[in-house]
């Protein structure tokens, strides 16, 4: 009989026939591992792909929970919103065919109008109680639950498509970005949560900014959800611009900027754009950087107006940036960031100082989501 | 629609197995110990090996476990609202509330009575230990 207790009172402890067992077994391991490694490491792989995919459908589900709370207590619909809530859910958009790159930006510019229209209106039929403000915000909190269905739905598909096959490199790659998906989730999460109560998030450091110009301005609005307002810095014009808030908003400020170059007759010393940045991986939070061009995000079509419009005025465009990662942009917004937007206006008057003179005018922009932030 | 939240029971198994571990690797590494002076050498480098790999794993998963529960605050951090007087600077700190929005009115100053307004809302940041 084999002794299970050696000398030492250890189970498993070394006596002579139990090292013969446990040297068998590590060549029998070596040998499974040898043929099986890779499938030993596909279910390895597959266990943790499986626990995201759990996790990721619950908070899914807890977005897409929080969407019909805050509908049905904002909007008050008359029946239930959530088979149209479905449908959004699953709302898609094509992009224009890119064969022939002439005039694609117009394209795009014209489908993403037609989208955006067509998704404000859809909140609105489902939320009829709510004001233009709660129907921004409704608008931000499904596209957040819109988003957190997509990545689900994306991550499941290789998964199951994985399982199915069984194939190392399907399962390898959604493996691979697995950290950076939880995070993107996990930051959509709490977007969502600020979308509901109409908190500001990190990507409005740039309307704060406006905001804090335009403050005590008379405001005018342009058109598609913009506000700008005139103000003097050191006997120059200045003309700050944002989307209009405080309910969930990034307006068209291409559009809003071209028109006031228009406004002006081209008459403008220089356009200053403040928006948030994506920072590296150790860059402080909250940090300022400037820089020359269009600051400006999403699909291009604004950056592309910008830049055309200056192009053709021989207008400089100067971009400050403040630092923040991905999820501290669709997170509710952090006092480094919020303090950053003082720092910034400082910037951009020492920017007006140096680089134009007395009577000129100045546009400036401020990129990003204007929730929870007035004017 | 399952709106359940993911167990926390196997979390909690985890958690225990790993100290279970971890104990029963120390206890082996004391035997181990015991074992050299009594001059067994060789138990004492078997306990030895297999002491320091269980230690490893467990110290290995209880960290991994740790840091999965540091994200959880994160996620629900509060929300804070400061209201400011423009006369006087006499600044509120409070908790956001819902319709809360920078630049708004809010009240007056319990110093001037001058109209406050609210001019920052931003995201407390958990706070740190103190080493």
């Amino acid at each position: 009989m084999i002794p299970l207790f050696s000398a030492t009172g250890l189970p498993f402890g070394p006596s002579g026939d139990l090292n013969t067992i446990i040297s068998l077994l590590m060549y029998l391991s070596f040998i499974i591992l040898m043929f099986f490694g890779q499938k030993v490491q596909v279910r390895l792989m597959l266990l943790e792909v499986d626990g995201v995919v759990k996790r990721l459908e619950y908070m899914r589900n807890e977005t897409k929970l929080l969407s019909l709370k805050t509908l049905k207590e904002v909007g008050k619909p008359k029946e239930d919103p959530t088979p149209e809530l479905n449908m959004m859910l699953e709302q898609f958009l094509i992009s224009p065919e890119g064969m022939d790159p002439a005039g694609l930006v117009w394209k795009l510019d014209h489908i993403l109008n037609v989208r955006d229209m067509k998704f404000k209106d859809d909140v609105k039929k489902i939320a009829p109680e709510a004001d233009e403000s709660q129907v921004n915000n409704l608008e931000n909190l499904i596209e957040a639950s819109q988003a957190m269905n997509t990545i689900y739905r994306i991550v499941r598909h290789f998964y199951l498509l994985g399982k199915r096959t069984s194939s190392f490199y399907i399962i390898l790659q959604i493996q691979m970005i697995l950290p950076l998906i939880m995070q993107e989730a996990e930051a959509l999460m709490a977007a969502a949560r600020a979308f509901s109560q109409g908190q500001p998030i990190g990507d409005g450091a740039g309307a704060l900014v406006a905001a804090r110009l335009m403050r005590g301005m008379e405001k005018r609005k342009l058109d598609r959800d913009i506000v700008a307002a005139e103000t003097m810095i050191e006997g120059r014009r200045v003309i700050p611009l944002k989307a209009e808030g405080p309910g969930g908003n990034v307006g068209k400020p291409g559009d809003a900027i071209r028109l006031i170059i228009d406004e002006n007759k081209g008459k403008i010393a220089m356009v200053v754009m403040v928006d948030a940045a994506l920072k590296l991986e150790g860059d402080k939070t909250g940090d300022l950087s400037e820089g020359i061009g269009a600051a400006i995000g999403g699909p291009g079509t604004e950056r592309f107006k910008i830049e055309e419009e200056a192009v053709k005025q021989k207008i400089p465009v100067y971009a400050i940036i403040i630092k923040e990662s991905i999820m501290e942009a669709i997170a509710p917004m952090k006092k480094e960031i919020s303090e950053a937007a003082e720092l910034v206006v400082s910037r951009i008057k020492k920017l007006i100082l140096d680089r134009t003179k007395e009577g000129d005018t100045v546009i400036v922009a401020g990129i990003g989501n204007t929730v929870g932030i007035g004017q | 629609m399952q709106t359940r939240a993911p167990s926390t029971m196997y979390l909690y198994l985890l958690i225990a197995f790993s100290i279970a571990v971890l104990g029963y690797s120390v206890w082996m590494l004391y035997t181990g110990i015991l074992s050299m002076k009594e001059g067994n050498m060789e138990s004492f480098y078997y306990t030895m090996f297999i002491s320091l790999i269980g230690i490893m794993l467990a110290v290995s998963s209880l960290t991994q476990i740790r840091r999965r529960i540091s994200i959880l605050p994160r996620i629900g951090a509060k929300v804070l609202t400061v209201a400011l007087c423009d006369k006087c600077n006499f600044k509120v700190i409070r908790n956001f509330a819902t319709g809360d929005y920078v630049f708004k009115e809010s009240g007056k100053c319990q110093q001037c009575n001058e109209t406050m307004h609210i001019s920052q809302i931003y995201q407390e940041e958990p706070k740190k230990k103190q080493d």
